[in-house]
């Protein structure tokens, strides 16, 4: 095997948006894609703090000892390739890509790991965040491009723009992006931790499985500020990923006040409509929930997304 | 340096270096203490180990007690929530980093800088006491991004900042990511580079797979048995060239290369074909635009498991030939303990040194040959060899792969 990428000689800046070709997403909101638009027509009726994802059932004896995170991104990612017309054989050796991001999904695994001192040989190897993504490669076959990136909704939009420069540079022909949030172990730690988050917590995996697209350029920008500085960061980021465009679909992500009044204000300005509404906080699964959302609507880009996570903002504009 | 092919991306400059290591806690005790053969392996203090199978590690016996202040625009640690371990590596080594790069006075705005840390870890060796005391202070800093935006605070970096883990590939990936943000503009210097604290969480989990030994970590040895775990961290600064250049900084080196790949076959197991460490070989030779014949040497993740040994070699033999039986291939595993985040970028950080240095690191304790691994080795004493440009290889959980390529001071650029 010597399959080398046939790498673009010159790197771009902004690498061209990518098409969609699959989308799978697993959340207790119901089935798929559709369970988020069913969830639309119930957002804010619930009181609940967590909506819980039901554990896929997934075949091989392989997944007997594996947690849920890791059914959850089996299960999105086989969803995603069904989504794009194609089997599973079809992503398998050093063409395809995969990033993996998360903010949670190690967290219930760790925990188990930590508090049960008579745990094996069994359990461990799922603590290493790299397990998720590690089970989706090995169902898969995927011998590609690979960087696990932990963190929320900005770290998302990171692999997003990653994903693109993979393909771009021809890196990789496809390339799964894929997130996972499992909140059920560890409820009552982020129960602790509400400031971090906006809604009920939503857990469960989305996956894009994204090839190269001509489009135009995907820009993206992310800035760390405290809350003295979080208005003018949200400034900062939307100039430079709006660029002068103005989005046909918004899906903001802005959290406290400063930043998402000046989130809203610099969009009004610029005649963008109303963010969705947010169907709760789904970390880094959030805005691949959010680019599922915008294909089913059939609205055409280009679409913003925002997400915060701890004092990041970070912006990306999906464009035509 | 010649090229027979062109190269497929741009060499970013690494302008400074900094580690935090068992056995020198800065550039010049680190390189003292590999060439000499020193060894950080010890009986583990910090934590409670007597009921563990294994009871030795790489572990750092006194950490700088003082944070070094930030650089003009950071931010020390909160009273209410003081440093990690982790964190305080990361700090002691983004000094060092600062310093040799000449930036400690003269970093570009905050917005232009950017952080990538990779990790096995994160803040894992605070969970214990977070869930003890589940305060939001305690389960944010436990959080596996933790101390990688305590670094990015303490520095004052407001540009990207990623949370890299590949498991023990990190430290690689890290500075592949770090140099694409370069390249694409969204920064100006990127501070990167890998971190873990060994903690019992990590000592208990590697012992329980049985993956520790008992023995001395003999990489590529016939008698190996496994691995011994470390701690530290080691960041790089990393700069467009054209930028080193107008501040007239002669560089350490460039990293010409980069490659992370998937195995798609184990979650703890490397593939016993390798195909993913060949790609992620190959893919950083051709972005490098360099031909096996152009390597001088390389840094091996040579863990001293079985598996991983024989794995490593098969495909350096396979991938660069001839090459592979004519240039040292080295592993300081046994110097410093598998430092998990922290060990490509600590790899990396070796390999420059060496060029600069003209001497190799040796592979300690190294004395029965294995058929399966017949490379050279550089048992035992360090060598005379000036490496130009080097292949820096590593594996990680999950089917984690990763190759740097890199190139010393202005020579391969």
């Amino acid at each position: 095997m010597s399959a080398v990428p046939a790498v673009a000689s010159s790197a771009v800046a902004d690498p061209p948006v990518p098409r969609i070709l699959g989308i799978g997403v697993v959340t207790g909101w119901g089935e798929g894609v559709q369970g988020l638009f069913d969830a639309s027509s119930h957002a804010g009726e619930h009181g609940r703090g967590l909506v819980t994802a039901p554990t896929p059932v997934l075949d091989g004896d392989r997944f007997r000892r594996a947690p849920r995170e890791c059914l959850f991104a089996v299960a999105a990612a086989k969803a995603a390739v069904a989504d794009a017309g194609l089997g599973e054989g079809d992503l398998t050796g050093p063409r395809t890509g995969i990033l993996y991001v998360s903010a949670t999904g190690y967290a219930a695994a760790n925990r188990a790991f930590l508090e049960d001192e008579k745990s094996t040989t069994l359990h461990f190897p799922y603590t290493s965040p790299s397990a998720v993504p590690g089970e989706v490669t090995i169902e898969l076959g995927i011998r590609g491009p690979y960087v696990n990136l932990m963190g929320g909704g900005p770290a998302t939009l990171q692999a997003l723009w990653w994903a693109a420069r993979w393909l771009v540079e021809a890196r990789a022909d496809r390339v799964l992006v894929i997130a996972v949030e499992a909140f059920h172990e560890v409820w009552d730690l982020f129960r602790r931790v509400r400031r971090l988050y906006a809604g009920p917590l939503i857990e469960g995996a989305a996956c894009l499985l994204l090839e190269a697209g001509g489009g135009g350029p995907l820009r993206w920008m992310s800035v760390l500020a405290g809350p003295s500085e979080a208005g003018r960061s949200v400034v900062t980021v939307l100039g430079k990923v709006l660029d002068g465009d103005t989005p046909r679909l918004v899906f903001g992500g802005a959290t406290g006040a400063s930043r998402a009044t000046a989130e809203a204000r610099l969009l009004g300005e610029r005649g963008a409509p109303p963010t969705a509404p947010r169907l709760g906080e789904a970390l880094a699964m959030g805005p691949l929930l959010a680019l599922a959302q915008a294909r089913r609507e059939g609205t055409p880009p280009p679409w913003l997304l925002t997400a915060t996570w701890r004092s990041e903002y970070a912006g990306l504009l999906w464009a035509r | 340096v010649t090229r027979p092919i062109a190269p497929r991306v741009t060499p970013v400059a690494i302008t400074g270096a900094g580690v935090v290591t068992a056995i020198g806690q800065d550039l010049d005790s680190f390189w003292a203490g590999l060439v000499t053969g020193l060894s950080g392996i010890s009986e583990i203090e910090n934590f409670p180990v007597a009921d563990l199978r294994v009871t030795r590690g790489g572990e750092i016996k006194k950490i700088r007690r003082e944070v070094p202040l930030p650089p003009s625009g950071g931010a020390g640690a909160s009273r209410r929530v003081p440093y990690c371990r982790t964190t305080r590596f990361l700090i002691h080594a983004a000094r060092e980093a600062l310093d040799t790069a000449g930036l400690r006075h003269a970093l570009p705005e905050s917005e232009r800088i950017g952080v990538v840390v990779g990790t096995a870890l994160g803040g894992i060796d605070e969970a214990s006491r977070a869930l003890a005391a589940p305060t939001a202070g305690a389960l944010t800093g436990s959080a596996y991004d933790g101390p990688t935006r305590n670094l990015a605070r303490w520095l004052g970096a407001r540009g990207p900042v990623l949370t890299v883990t590949t498991a023990c590939a990190s430290g690689a990936t890290s500075l592949g990511l770090a140099a694409d943000l370069l390249r694409s503009g969204h920064a100006d210097v990127v501070l990167a580079g890998g971190a873990d604290a060994l903690c019992r969480f990590v000592q208990r989990g590697f012992n329980v797979l049985r993956s520790l030994t008992r023995d001395p970590v003999r990489p590529f040895d016939r008698r190996r048995t496994g691995l011994l775990l470390g701690e530290g961290a080691g960041l790089v600064v990393l700069e467009r060239a054209d930028t080193v250049a107008r501040r007239g900084h002669r560089p350490i080196g460039h990293l010409l290369g980069h490659a992370s790949t998937a195995d798609g076959a184990h979650i703890t197991a490397p593939d016993p074909q390798g195909r993913g460490l060949e790609l992620a070989v190959r893919t950083a030779l051709a972005e490098a635009g360099l031909a096996p014949d152009a390597l001088d040497m390389v840094s091996a993740h040579g863990t001293g498991t079985p598996a991983n040994d024989r794995v490593e070699s098969e495909v350096l033999k396979r991938v660069l030939g001839p090459r592979a039986y004519a240039i040292p291939v080295n592993s300081i595993k046994a110097h410093l303990g598998h430092t998990m985040g922290a060990a490509a970028t600590l790899e990396a950080i070796m390999v420059l040194l060496a060029g600069r240095h003209g001497q190799v690191p040796p592979t300690l304790n190294y004395g029965e040959a294995d058929p399966d691994c017949n490379l050279d080795y550089v048992p035992n004493a360090a060598r005379a060899w000036r490496p130009r440009v080097s292949l820096s290889t590593s594996l990680g959980f999950g089917g984690c792969n990763a190759a740097l390529v890199l190139g010393v001071g202005n020579e391969a650029a």
